[in-house]
């Protein structure tokens, strides 16, 4: 197997230069490599509950980039990809998930808290918040970028600010403003 | 609806420096100790309101979201179903004073509940811990009190407050365990019967009864805290529990705002406007609840839902319900309205009167709702049976794709809205060519399948007021079919897009194209196509009617389209034109059906005495000449049996009018006009009940639609339901405040009602809306003479005297007015025109709402029986 390491680093350092055209080519490239890592992980370690999203990310930075050629800035970018295709992998496991459950629709109104803390509920959830992102983007692409490290690539706020490169006090404050956004979008009527 | 300009909607235009503004504010909020935010925000925005409810709105957003998005997308596979979601603060076998828990079993905006075991008694109870919110110690003794005044209710439909404690500084709450389904859930999988909407509702109501007799106001009523128990019991939780209680209540003007904002998180959807706005909740703001629960439970949607708090509010503030179905009883749509009405002294005073009025409801209602259950029933049964016979329209352009889709979902689409088309041609002239697609769409896809279409005006309105997809969902359409006509001069090229509403889905889009010659063909395309993509049951023989499609004469094709704008219109003066049209296209193509019964609409039209400008002697007969010729032509055309019908009711044969009338119906079930035309028939003939039903299922067809909301506010006052008639009649203006034939109809049921004083208000207003027309300023007389202002009603029937010697005035019209002043020798020579000449308004003159001195009168029966117009 042919690992292209060096394609995806050498497209990360011209996606880091301006290229936005790089991203689409990343993107199929990494998105095989994530979406076997990711399922080794859920059907590994789904036993134990421990399923380290973070370290996915890891194993996947290790794999496709070139050490070598990687500094600080390659790193971040690649998170963002990273965390994006996770978001894409997940959003389509929920899909394929709900599908199973219902007939693939769910309609938002009130929720009880009880209902909510149904999995399948936020499950339905993952679909729907990344449909919201998606209008939340197009007010503040860097509250989708901390939605997608935290909520979809599951790291810490520390992790997320730790690759954003900014302080953890900002990523939580924002973090916190995304959350009641989407949380607005979601529920308009709250948890009752 | 309101949408707060410059922040994000989901059109996605966002302003982003105001969203820069925003989450500067809302960060700087969040160093702040949470009591005093709210005071910061509003001192920090400056005057900019949008900005201040914005981040108010996000603030209340953090504070209700609990856990949401905390635990991240890849461990949410991982945890398996029906585990709890966070860690509930107290553990198994934790003891809480008295009690030990024995399980988690839910968490809120307030706490959590536990199922627990009182550990000497052995009795299982939910407890509920106050935990959450409780900050100031003030709120929290508050809380407390509030709780132990509710220990004091007992009633079976309450959940019993058994002991209210703290324990470790935390507040809990010993209540009844109530096992059983909230009734959001039982709303949500469409569980619950009309009968036990009613049940519930009356029960819920004599919970409030007696909690309002003890002083104790719910606050918070809504679906999600009814419990309904294994003995089909609803039971009441929370009672005096609402989160308002934990706000600081020092009066200010910050308070309003902190109440509204805290309130958004949780229970806007039931909450009153005048709590909305700031204001206490009394007894009348859980009526107002209690009114949404009764919708929501008999209609299975909320009355006011926005996509956002903001919409929400305005729609609670200013928007009238949700319309609900009118297959509904009107009574209880009628309860429901008077609950939810804005002004709190226009509800319903107290819960017991809504109780007692669902009661009546109940006990009038048992036996014909069986009865409707027995009658849908064998109509489902007998398409079953029928299923050998029934056609699906073999797959045709479109068709197969939209199948596969629908298919898998195996979804039954009985309710359609099709959307005015879209003239983009680029030419004005081809409006009236879209517009009359559109009507052909509708008519054909009526007429051929087993399936109910919303009317154009009432699509039309929608659409203009609340854009596609918000139309669909207030029409309680479940496919849309929308479109755009993209050439319509050689060629007719037209874009058909069928769209899925709930999800915006567009399932199908196509493009049908043929010579204008072939315009009946293409109509023929599209509706086969939506009929197979839609898996409509097509009728038996309706599938041949579209095989057999002719070609017409294009110029015959756009006239008549042409016509049909007109009509739509419906003044004298584009009657006027809408005949000259369809004369034309008979001309240019006499073997055209369509606009032969469109001829007889209009001519029936001008007979009515709101247009009336001419004898119906005069049109009648055009009318029956036409309706005949178009069912020589088409003995299927459901428009032509209706103008028939129409024709054959004011000639007074009864019977065949209304076999006219049932075969329109047959042939074409969506079609409104023969629904209200009938129902005019059957109110004639004092057939109250069965009037409403139709008039009833033309309202559910047209609901937007000026004459059908006007003739249901008619037939129930003729059935002397005053009331509920002068509601309908309110409502109707509200649609269009400038629509003179209900101001008339409203003042007479006024009148009638005893409220004289309105009623001239109206009268008065038809008078100006028609530029005086006869039977306007009769029904201002009539007013008049109720008052005994016998100086005016003179004047009047002066006026109309007058008038007469001129030219044509409605002899009805005189005949009333001579009757007021007791001039009844001069009153019958006009009731004698009126039959001679067989206007409409004899028709009428059986009903108790026009009994006066000429019905009492033994000439009345005379002529009666002279024009053999006695039953």
């Amino acid at each position: 197997m042919t690992r292209p390491a060096e394609d995806v680093t050498g497209l990360l350092v011209r996606w880091a230069e301006g290229d936005a055209a790089a991203l689409d080519h990343i993107v199929p490239l990494v998105y095989e490599e994530c979406r076997r890592i990711a399922a080794r992980q859920l059907r590994v370690e789904r036993a134990e509950h421990t399923l380290n999203p973070t370290a996915l990310v890891h194993e996947l930075y290790l794999r496709l980039v070139d050490q070598s050629r990687a500094d600080w800035k390659n790193r971040t970018q690649f998170f963002a990809v990273a965390a994006r295709l996770m978001r894409r992998i997940l959003v389509d496991h929920a899909r394929g998930r709900t599908a199973q459950k219902r007939d693939g629709s769910k309609v938002f109104v009130t929720l009880d808290a009880a209902e909510y803390a149904a999995a399948d509920a936020r499950i339905a959830d993952i679909i729907a918040i990344d449909e919201a992102l998606a209008r939340l983007a197009e007010l503040d692409p860097d509250q989708e970028r901390i939605v997608e490290l935290r909520f979809f690539a599951g790291l810490s706020v520390e992790e997320t600010a730790h690759v954003l490169g900014r302080s953890a006090r900002t990523v939580k404050r924002e973090w916190q403003l995304a959350r009641a956004w989407l949380f607005r979008e979601l529920y308009p009527e709250g948890l009752s | 609806m309101t949408r707060v300009d410059g922040f994000p909607d989901r059109d996605g235009d966002a302003a982003p420096a105001a969203w820069d503004r925003v989450k500067a504010l809302f960060v700087q909020a969040l160093d702040l100790a949470e009591p005093d935010r709210t005071a910061f925000v509003i001192r920090a925005a400056d005057g900019d309101d949008r900005l201040r409810d914005e981040v108010l709105s996000l603030l209340a957003s953090e504070r209700a979201a609990g856990p949401f998005a905390e635990i991240p997308a890849p461990a949410l596979f991982a945890t398996g179903p029906g585990d709890p979601p966070w860690q509930p603060r107290l553990p198994p076998a934790t003891r809480l004073g008295a009690y030990e828990i024995t399980s988690f079993l839910s968490a809120g905006g307030m706490g959590e509940v536990y199922r627990a075991r009182h550990t000497v008694l052995g009795r299982t109870v939910a407890i509920k811990t106050l935990s959450a919110q409780t900050t100031d110690p003030h709120a929290k003794r508050r809380l407390i009190r509030e709780a132990q005044h509710a220990a004091h209710l007992v009633h079976p439909n309450i959940c019993t407050i058994h002991e209210v404690g703290e324990a470790d500084g935390i507040p809990f709450i010993v209540m009844e365990l109530v096992d059983g389904r909230s009734l959001t859930e039982l709303v949500r999988e469409r569980k619950l019967s009309l009968d036990d909407a009613l049940a519930y509702g009356q029960q819920v109501a004599d919970a409030l009864e007696h909690a309002h007799e003890h002083g104790i106001v719910h606050r918070d009523l809504k679906s999600s805290n009814i419990v309904v128990d294994g003995g089909n019991r609803p039971v009441v939780l929370d009672f005096g529990l609402s989160k308002r209680s934990l706000e600081r209540t020092d009066g200010t003007a910050v308070e309003s705002t902190v109440t509204m904002m805290g309130a958004l998180a949780g229970t806007l959807s039931h909450m009153a406007p005048e709590v909305l706005l700031g204001g206490p909740a009394d007894v009348r703001s859980d009526v107002w609840s209690l009114g949404v629960l009764l919708h929501e439970m008999v209609t299975g949607a909320l009355p006011f839902q926005g996509r956002t708090p903001f919409e929400t509010t305005s729609a609670i503030l200013n928007d009238p319900p949700r319309a609900s179905s009118s297959a509904l009883p009107l009574a209880v749509r009628l309860v429901i309205e008077r609950c939810l009405l804005k002004d709190p002294n226009a509800r319903y005073q107290s819960a017991a009167q809504v109780r007692s009025a669902l009661d009546a409801i109940r006990r009038r209602h048992a036996w014909p709702l069986i009865g409707r259950l027995l009658v849908s029933t064998r109509r489902r049964s007998l398409y079953l049976l029928g299923a050998a016979a029934v056609l699906v329209v073999p797959a045709a352009i479109g068709g197969a794709r939209l199948y596969q889709w629908i298919g898998a979902r195996d979804a039954r689409f009985s309710t359609i809205a099709v959307l005015p088309i879209e003239n983009a041609t680029g030419t004005s002239e081809a409006d009236y060519y879209a517009e009359g697609l559109t009507e052909a769409l509708i008519g054909q896809l009526g007429a051929v399948a087993d399936v109910q279409i919303i009317s154009r005006a009432s699509a039309v309105r929608a659409a203009r007021d609340a854009g596609t997809l918000a139309a669909a969902r207030r029409l309680r359409a479940d496919a849309i079919v929308g479109g755009r006509l993209r050439e319509a001069g050689e060629r007719v090229t037209v874009d058909i897009r069928l769209i899925e509403p709930t999800r915006g889905r567009v399932l199908s889009s196509e493009t049908y194209e043929r010579p204008a010659g072939q315009a009946l063909a293409l109509q023929a395309d599209v509706v086969r196509a939506l009929a197979t993509g839609l898996r409509l049951t097509v009728r038996p023989g309706a599938d041949d009617r579209l095989a057999t499609v002719r070609a017409v004469t294009p110029a015959a094709y756009a006239e008549y389209l042409k016509g049909r704008f007109e009509w739509n219109l419906r003044t004298p003066e584009s009657l006027q034109r809408a005949i000259a049209h369809f004369e034309r296209a008979i001309e240019l193509d006499p073997t055209y059906a369509p606009p032969y019964a469109a001829l007889a609409d209009c001519y029936n039209q001008f007979g009515t005495l709101m247009v009336g400008t001419g004898s119906p002697r005069e049109f009648r007969p055009r009318a029956e000449a036409a309706a005949i010729r178009a069912l020589q032509i088409d003995p299927y055309s459901a428009e032509a049996h209706a103008a028939l019908g129409y024709v054959r009711h004011y000639d007074w044969r009864w019977a065949d009018a209304e076999a006219e009338f049932r075969r329109a119906i047959e042939l074409n079930p969506s079609y409104a006009n023969a629904r209200i035309w009938y129902a005019n028939l059957l109110m004639s003939r004092r057939r109250f009940n069965e009037a409403l039903e139709q008039v009833h299922a033309g309202h559910e067809l047209d609901p937007f639609s000026l004459i059908v909301n006007t003739n249901l506010g008619w037939v129930l006052t003729a059935a002397g339901r005053y009331d509920e008639a002068i509601v309908q009649l309110t409502q109707t203006l509200k649609l269009d405040s400038t629509y003179a034939h209900a101001h008339w109809r409203l003042s007479d049921a006024l009148r009638l009602a005893g409220r004289t004083t309105e009623a001239y208000d109206h009268a008065r207003h038809a008078v100006r809306l028609t530029g005086g027309s006869a039977p306007s300023l009769v029904a201002v007389a009539h007013v008049a003479a109720a008052r005994g202002d016998s100086a005016e009603v003179r004047t009047i029937v002066a006026e109309l005297q007058a008038r007469a010697r001129r030219g044509y005035v409605p002899p009805g019209s005189l005949a009333e007015g001579f009757a007021l002043i007791g001039a009844l020798d001069s009153a019958f020579v006009w009731v004698g025109r009126a039959f001679e000449e067989r206007s409409n308004w004899v028709s009428y003159l059986s009903l108790d709402m026009v009994e006066g001195p000429i019905q009492r009168d033994p000439r009345f029966r005379e002529i009666m029986a002279r024009y053999g117009a006695v039953q």
